[in-house]
C-alpha cells in the first residue's frame, strides 16, 4: 500500500512525533476504519432511532441469543446463543433463558440474571418511550428466577415468542443504570460512554467525527479477529467512496449507485460484497380522500382502477434504469431480507393492453384527442410525492411519470422534504407516495403497515381488507414453519390483487471492502453484526493496523 | 470608541432577540416535527411518538412552548438536542472550534490572496497580468465550492494522495502523535477545504480590491503625491491601498457568516465536523434547539463581523471616526 504524504511526512519531518509502524503484531491485529454515512443518533440500545446508531451500539450491547442466517424468526430453532447459554419453554408462555457463566460486561462483572430483569423495564418504560416498546408488548414480564436464569412471561401463544424475546432487547448493565431513572438515561454520562458486555469495547466518540471501539480481548464468545474499528462519519457517498480508493477507509456498508460499484470494482484492493436489502420501495395509493378523510378517495378507491394502474408500470424498466442491476423487482410489500420472499408469489403483470382495455371498461377514453384519458369531462390525473432526498426515487418516479403517460394517465410529481412528506402522508394528504420501507427479519412487521389494525399508523393509505387482515393473523399464530411461509404467501398473493400500492424494487445492497480483511460476511438486518470474526492475516497487515494494541 | 462598540452590543441584543424568535417560530410552523420520520417505521407505535412528544413538550401549545424557551434562554440555557440527548452547548462546543479553525484558515487565504491579487491587477490594469489573472478570479469566483472541493479531492486525495481526503484529523494516528505532530495532521487536514472556500472567497475579493484601487489611483492626492516624486511602491502601498481597503473591509464584514453558509457545502465534501453540516441535519431533523441556537449563534456573527468591519473603518479611515 502507498503510504500517503500526510503519513510520510509526519513521521520523516517529525520522526520523534510518531511511530508509523505500531506495536501490533501476530494474529490479532487490525485496524477496521469504516466510512459511515451518518454520525449516530445516539449508543444507548433503547433510544436508538438510526441504522448508524445500531450499527455501532450492536458491538458494544449483546442480545440474549441471536438470528441465524436462515433470517427464520419462529420458534427458536435457527437462533445462535449469545449472553444466554442454553434456553427451554417450559410452557405455551414461559421461556426460561440461562446465561453464559462466562459472559463478562466490559468492567469485568459476570452478566447477570438481574441485569435481563432491569433492561426489559428499561424498555418497557412508557416515559422512555422505546422505539421497540410495542414490539415487546406481548411480554407480560421478565424475571430473574436466580443470579444465571431469567424467566419470560407472554401474554399469548405464538411462534415468534423467542424473537420477541430475544431480538429487540439489547442487555444492559443493571450494576452501572439501576439508580438511574429510565428517562434520565438518555442523556446520562454512562450512556454516553457505553459500558456493554459486546465484542467491542467503547473507547471515544468524536461527534461528527469519528467512533473508536477496542476489541475486548476477553470477549467470552472468542476474541474479535480486529482489534480497533473506527467509525467514521462521512456524510457524502463519493468521498467516503473516494477514502476507500484512496486506501484511508476499509468498508462501506452500501455503495448505493451502480457508478460507485463499478469505481470500486475497478479498484484492485476493494472486494464488492453483495448481501439482500432489508427495504423495499412502493408507490402507494390513498384509499381515503386528502380533503375529506372520513370519505373514500374519488379514484383510488377502486379496485379494478388499481390494478390497471399496477399493469401499467414496468418495474423491470425502473429497476434497470435507475438500480443498473442493483435490485429486484418486488414481489409484494416484502424485502429480499425476508425468508418468504418467493418470486412464485402472484403478482399483476405488466400489460398496457389489459391495463388499456381495463380503463375503457371503467368508462375512461381519450374522448378530446389530448393523449389523456377522461371520464365526464375530468382528466385521469393524480399526484405523487416524493421525497426531494431521494435520486433513485425521483428518477424513478418520472420513468412512472412516462409509463403512465404512454397509457393516457396523467401523474404529477410532488417532490417534497423529507419531514413535510411524511407529515403530509400520515396526514392522509396524498393521492399517491413514493416509499421505502425497512422492515425487521419478522414478516409480521407487515401486519402494522398493511392490515385495518395499522390503520391512523403505519398504513398510511388506509387500505383494509377483512380477508387479507385473517391471512395475516393466520400467518403470525401459525407454530409450523413451512405451513406459516404458505399463509404468508397466500397473505401477499392477495394483497397484490388488491393493489393498494405498486410495489417496485427491492435494491441490492453492495458494501465495499479492503481485500486484506478476510473472512467477511454481511447479515442483511445488520451489517456490523459479524464484524468481530472478520480478520487481517499477518502476512497482509498494513501499518494502521499496527496502531492500537489487542 | 468604547460608547460606540456599547451602543452596538446593545442593538446585538435586540437582534439576537428578535432572530431566536423569529426562527422559533418558523421552525415549529414547518410541517413536521422532529419524531415524525419514526411514523413511516412499522414497528414504532402512533402511541410511543406520542409519548416522545410528550417528553420533549412538543404537545403543549407553541405559545407556552416559547415562554418556556424565552425563560430557559434567559438563564443560558438552550436546551437538550432532540437527536444528540445532550445539552446544545455542549453539542456546540464539540463542533464550533472546527468551524472557526476553518473559517480562520478560509477568511486568510481569502483576503490574503484576493487582495494582493487586486493590488497586482490594480497596478498592471489592463496589462496581459491583468487579463489572465481577472479570468482565474471570475473562473473561481463562479465555481461550485463543493464542485472545487470534489476535484481537489480526486486530484490530491485519490490520484496524487498527497493529502488527506476527510475529517479534521487521522483518527488511526492522531492520538499517537506529539503535539507537533497533532498539529502537523490538523494542518494536512485543514489543507484542501480551507483551500475550497478560500480560492472561491478570494477570487471575488481580488475582483474587489482591483476596482477598489484602480478607482483610487486615479484620485487627485494620488496624482499629488506622484508629483511630489514619491516612489512609485510608496504611492500605492502608503496612500492608494489604505483608501481602497474599504470596500473590502465592508466585504470582511460580511463574509463572516458567509463563511458559516458556504462551510455547509464545503463540510459536507470533506466530512469535516462542524457547524454547517450539524446545522443542515438539524434544520432536516427538526431539531429545534439546535436550529434556534444555531440563528441567534448566526446573528452573533452577522453583528459581530457588522461590528468588526465598523472598527476596521475607524481604523483604516480616521474621518469616520467622530461620526459614530
Amino acid at each position: 500500500m502507498k503510504i500517503g504524504l500526510s503519513a510520510a511526512l509526519s513521521c520523516s519531518v517529525l520522526a520523534a512525533s510518531c511511530d508509523l509502524g505500531g506495536g501490533c503484531r501476530g494474529e490479532w491485529c487490525g485496524t477496521l476504519v469504516i466510512a459511515q454515512g451518518a454520525d449516530p443518533d445516539a449508543l444507548f440500545p433503547p433510544v436508538i432511532q438510526t441504522t448508524a446508531g445500531a450499527a455501532v451500539s450492536d458491538l458494544i450491547y449483546l442480545k440474549l441469543a441471536d438470528i441465524g442466517p436462515s433470517m427464520n424468526t419462529v420458534g427458536d430453532i435457527d437462533f445462535i446463543p449469545r449472553l444466554a447459554q442454553s434456553w427451554s419453554r417450559e410452557d405455551s408462555l414461559t421461556w426460561v433463558f440461562t446465561l453464559d457463566p462466562q459472559a463478562r460486561w466490559h468492567d469485568r462483572v459476570a452478566v447477570k440474571a438481574r441485569d435481563v430483569e432491569f433492561t426489559f423495564s428499561v424498555y418497557r418504560d412508557t416515559l422512555l418511550a422505546s422505539p421497540k416498546l410495542s414490539l415487546m408488548e406481548r411480554i407480560e414480564s421478565v424475571t430473574a428466577r436466580n443470579a444465571s436464569t431469567v424467566e419470560f412471561k407472554f401474554s399469548s401463544r405464538y411462534p415468534e415468542q423467542f424473537y420477541d424475546a430475544t431480538h429487540h432487547m439489547r442487555i444492559l448493565p443493571a450494576h452501572l443504570l439501576d439508580t438511574i431513572p429510565p428517562v434520565s438515561l438518555t442523556s446520562h454520562e454512562l450512556t454516553l460512554h457505553p459500558i456493554g458486555a459486546g465484542p467491542y469495547r467503547f473507547v471515544r466518540w468524536d461527534p461528527a467525527a469519528a467512533i473508536e471501539l477496542t476489541a475486548d480481548t476477553m470477549f467470552f464468545l472468542g476474541r474479535p479477529g480486529l482489534a480497533r474499528l473506527i467509525f467514521r462519519s462521512t456524510p457524502n457517498i463519493e468521498t467516503a467512496l473516494a477514502q476507500v480508493l484512496a486506501g484511508e477507509a476499509d468498508a462501506i456498508e452500501q455503495l448505493v449507485t451502480p457508478q460507485n460499484v463499478s469505481r470500486a470494482a475497478a479498484a484492485p484492493h476493494v472486494r464488492l460484497v453483495e448481501y439482500p436489502s432489508a427495504g423495499y420501495t412502493y408507490l402507494q395509493f390513498n384509499m381515503r380522500n386528502p380533503n375529506r378523510p372520513n370519505r373514500p378517495h374519488p379514484l383510488l378507491r377502486d379496485r379494478m382502477l388499481r390494478r390497471a394502474l399496477a399493469m401499467s408500470v414496468n418495474q423491470q424498466e425502473v429497476v434497470d434504469a435507475v438500480l443498473g442491476g442493483l435490485g429486484e423487482v418486488a414481489i409484494g410489500p416484502v424485502s429480499r431480507m425476508l425468508s418468504i420472499w418467493s418470486e412464485d408469489i402472484p403478482r399483476i403483470p405488466y400489460d398496457t393492453a389489459r391495463a388499456t382495455t381495463l380503463f375503457n371498461g371503467l368508462g375512461w377514453a381519450d374522448s378530446d384527442g389530448d393523449g389523456y384519458l377522461d371520464r365526464s369531462g375530468q382528466r385521469l390525473r393524480f399526484e405523487l410525492a416524493v421525497p426531494a432526498s431521494s435520486e433513485s426515487r425521483r428518477q424513478a418516479a418520472v420513468i412512472i411519470q412516462d409509463q403512465f403517460r404512454r397509457v393516457g394517465v396523467e401523474m404529477a410529481i410532488a417532490e417534497l422534504e423529507l419531514n413535510t412528506l411524511i407529515s403530509r402522508v400520515t396526514g392522509g394528504q396524498f393521492d399517491a407516495f413514493f416509499g421505502f420501507r425497512t422492515q425487521d427479519p419478522s414478516p409480521a412487521t407487515i401486519k402494522e403497515a398493511w392490515t385495518s389494525s395499522g390503520i391512523g399508523g403505519a398504513n398510511f393509505g388506509s387500505y383494509s381488507s377483512p380477508e387479507f387482515d385473517r391471512i395475516v393473523d393466520a400467518a403470525i399464530a401459525e407454530q409450523r414453519t413451512e405451513r406459516a411461509v404458505e399463509l404468508w404467501h397466500q397473505a401477499v398473493a392477495h394483497i397484490n390483487a388488491d393493489a393498494p400500492a405498486i410495489w417496485l424494487f427491492s435494491p441490492k445492497s453492495v458494501a465495499a471492502v479492503h481485500r486484506r480483511i478476510d473472512n467477511v460476511t454481511i447479515r442483511p438486518d445488520q451489517w456490523t453484526a459479524t464484524i468481530w470474526t472478520w480478520r487481517v492475516p499477518s502476512a497482509r497487515i498494513i501499518d494502521r493496523d499496527r496502531h492500537g494494541s489487542n | 470608541m468604547a460608547g460606540f462598540v456599547a451602543r452596538r452590543i446593545y442593538q446585538a441584543a435586540i437582534v439576537m432577540f428578535a432572530v431566536a424568535t423569529l426562527t422559533f417560530f418558523l421552525i415549529h410552523l414547518a410541517p413536521g416535527d422532529p419524531f415524525t420520520p419514526l411514523a413511516e417505521s412499522s414497528t414504532i407505535s402512533p402511541e410511543t411518538i406520542q409519548q416522545l412528544r410528550r417528553n420533549f413538550g412538543l404537545d403543549e401549545p407553541i405559545h407556552v412552548q416559547y415562554l418556556k424557551y424565552l425563560q430557559r434562554l434567559v438563564q443560558g440555557d438552550l436546551g437538550i438536542s432532540f437527536k444528540h440527548h445532550r445539552p446544545v452547548l455542549d453539542v456546540f462546543r464539540d463542533v464550533i472550534p472546527n468551524t472557526i479553525l476553518l473559517a480562520v484558515a478560509a477568511v486568510f487565504i481569502d483576503f490574503s490572496l484576493g487582495i494582493a491579487t487586486g493590488i497586482y491587477q490594480g497596478t498592471r490594469s489592463r496589462g496581459r497580468a491583468d487579463t489572465l489573472l481577472s479570468g482565474l478570479s471570475l473562473a473561481f469566483y463562479a465555481t461550485p465550492v463543493f464542485w472545487l472541493g470534489i476535484m481537489l479531492i480526486l486530484t490530491f486525495g485519490v490520484t496524487l494522495r498527497w493529502l488527506p481526503i476527510a475529517g479534521a484529523t487521522d483518527p488511526v494516528i492522531h492520538d499517537s502523535l506529539s503535539g507537533i505532530g497533532r498539529l502537523w495532521d490538523r494542518l494536512q487536514h485543514l489543507i484542501m477545504p480551507a483551500l475550497t472556500l478560500g480560492l472561491v472567497g478570494a477570487g471575488g475579493t481580488a475582483r474587489f480590491q482591483r476596482s477598489a484601487l484602480i478607482e483610487t489611483l486615479s484620485e487627485d492626492y494620488i496624482r499629488t503625491a506622484r508629483a511630489k516624486g514619491l516612489r512609485e511602491r510608496s504611492v500605492v502601498l502608503v496612500h492608494a491601498l489604505r483608501n481602497s481597503l474599504l470596500s473590502v473591509i465592508t466585504l470582511f464584514g460580511l463574509s463572516l457568516p458567509l463563511l458559516l453558509s458556504g462551510a455547509v457545502l464545503v463540510e459536507t465534501v470533506f466530512s469535516w465536523p462542524g457547524m454547517g453540516r450539524l446545522i443542515t441535519d438539524s434544520v432536516s431533523g427538526r431539531d429545534y434547539p439546535i436550529v434556534t441556537a444555531a440563528a441567534i449563534l448566526s446573528a452573533a456573527m452577522v453583528v459581530a463581523g457588522s461590528l468588526a468591519a465598523d472598527v476596521l473603518y475607524q481604523v483604516v479611515d480616521p474621518r469616520t471616526r467622530d461620526s459614530t
